[in-house]
């Protein structure tokens, strides 16, 4: 080795931008007392059909335990016991492989291993379609990928508010998020000055948004009787060449004021999208007002439990509209939906 | 932030912007999980505002934060090891994220022992020179020349490579 490959290695670990604000945020308002924030509750799981599942205690020689003495903390081995649980759904082999209980807490490594594709990566992310049942509380993280075999070992934490005493608990998960991809300042292809200064739309009070957020546009917006206009949404359908779960389903400047309305496929969870402008010197101009809603089956505009729409509301001078140029972040990933779910008795270790 | 230090809230940030990697860089090196130092850090940084302390030139400031750094943590790793077992909770997993952040060389350089650590990083990193780190960590020269000439060799059978 030789002293500037070990310079460069050193030299490379330095905190992110994001640690190295979170940290700075911390010495500059210290706790009181500083604890660890402790996870927040999670969804109690519903029922398993389609799984195998059993909870067997076992003896020592089993080579999924074997494997993974191989990759956790030594720390964490005379504190684990085998057990053996397994699921299968879509292809997907969920099995729990060893558990460890100390006090309130338990402990317990997972594999996830796809058995016929390649959706098992180490972008592996559940969002809230996860849960452990028997537990005030828990987490999970990736601790290995093999991707050879392409099995995922988790780490699953869960904490209850009182010692455990031989529950049985379940881990359950509904939909594995895998291949995120990101598109940042992806510029959309419409021209501002083509587009309609009198286009469809409707107007809808704020009771029936899901979400608003206003600036100086919509100072006044307090009252659930104001009345805004939202353009009808699929009057045009500008479609993105990459991203398959979002578009542009209006566009128009109402009143003088530009409106810019995007769709998103609910059925694909997981997806994000931000609109903004960039003026001619390249400066992100953000919407004043963006408002999330939904169609009823009249098409009528309701108060969703999902939002379908959003609508980015724009304070600029739309006499100048070749001045800007409309950009969007977009953030996609793939879905599988399934029923993955292990049990395992929180006893002593 | 209430004003119970010396230190202005842009002095504080000053000081944080100059030295948190040297900082950060030495608490992974002895915790070698990145939760686990970022908590480091930011008491190390609260024990110097708190503590009001006042140095003479940037060099004795770094200085300071070095030592206390190094100190730190080993009063840390000191409290878990003398515990008659180690607590379940203290126990953690490195993700595969972190795990995957940091490259070959990094990572033996954790195996280490704690003592050498500190002399790879100040003697090949930071440039010092052997008396130089003698006067920061407190340390008899000779015994600084001697951790060094081991750590060597230990990287250099870890790694099976010269180094040069």
């Amino acid at each position: 080795m030789k002293k500037e490959d070990l310079y460069n290695s050193i030299d490379s670990v330095v905190p992110n931008e994001v640690q190295k604000s979170r940290m700075l945020k911390e010495i500059l308002n210290p706790k009181m007392n500083y604890v660890k924030t402790k996870p927040k509750k999670l969804v109690i799981a519903v029922i398993a059909i389609f799984c195998l599942i059993s909870t067997t205690v076992i003896a020592t020689n089993i080579p999924a335990f074997q494997s993974l003495l191989e990759k956790i903390n030594p720390d964490m081995v005379k504190f684990i016991k085998p057990v053996e649980g397994v699921c299968i759904d879509q292809g997907i082999k969920m099995e729990v492989v060893a558990v460890a209980r100390y006090d309130n807490m338990v402990k317990a490594y997972i594999t996830l291993q796809d058995l016929e594709g390649d959706r098992i990566r180490e972008d592996l992310s559940f969002l809230d379609y996860y849960s452990i049942k028997g537990a005030w509380s828990g987490r999970w993280s990736l601790i290995d990928l093999d991707k050879e075999n392409k099995k995922a070992t988790l780490f699953v934490e869960a904490e209850n508010d009182k010692k455990f005493e031989g529950e049985n608990l379940i881990f359950k998960v509904e939909n594995i998020f895998y291949d995120h991809k990101k598109y940042e300042d992806y510029e959309i292809g419409i021209d501002l000055n083509e587009i309609s200064h009198d286009p469809s739309y409707i107007n809808a009070t704020t009771e029936q948004f899901m979400s608003w957020s206003h600036g100086k546009l919509y100072g006044g917006l307090l009252s659930e009787e104001q009345i805004v206009p939202i353009l009808s949404p699929h009057t045009i359908d500008f479609k993105f060449s990459n991203i398959k779960t979002s578009m542009i389903s209006n566009i128009g400047v109402i009143d003088g004021i530009l409106h810019v309305q995007v769709w998103r496929d609910t059925a694909f969870d997981g997806q994000g999208v931000s609109i903004y402008l960039k003026d001619s010197k390249g400066e992100r101009i953000d919407a004043d007002t963006t408002i999330t809603f939904m169609l009823d089956e009249l098409k009528k505009i309701k108060n969703p439990e999902y939002s379908y729409y959003s609508e980015y509301i724009f304070d600029i001078n739309t006499d100048n509209l070749d001045d800007y140029k409309l950009f969007g972040d977009f953030h996609t990933s793939k879905q599988l939906k399934g029923n993955w779910e292990v049990s395992f008795k929180a006893e002593d270790s | 932030m209430e004003q119970s230090s010396l230190y202005t809230n842009d002095e504080i940030i000053d000081i944080y912007n100059r030295n948190v990697n040297t900082v950060y860089k030495i608490c992974l090196m002895y915790l070698k999980n990145i939760p686990d130092a970022e908590d480091a850090v930011q008491n190390i940084f609260l024990k110097l505002i708190q503590g009001n302390h006042r140095f003479k030139n940037l060099e004795h400031e770094k200085a300071w934060l070095i030592l206390t750094s190094q100190n730190h943590c080993k009063n840390i790793l000191k409290h878990w090891w003398k515990k008659q077992r180690v607590d379940i909770d203290n126990i953690s997993e490195i993700s595969y994220e972190e795990n995957n952040t940091f490259d070959d060389i990094w990572k033996q350089i954790l195996l280490l022992p704690n003592k050498y650590k500190i002399v790879i990083y100040l003697y090949y990193y930071e440039g010092y020179s052997t008396e130089e780190i003698s006067e920061i960590l407190n340390i008899k020269s000779p015994t600084i020349r001697s951790q060094l000439s081991t750590a060597r060799k230990k990287l250099k059978i870890i790694l099976e490579e010269d180094i040069e």
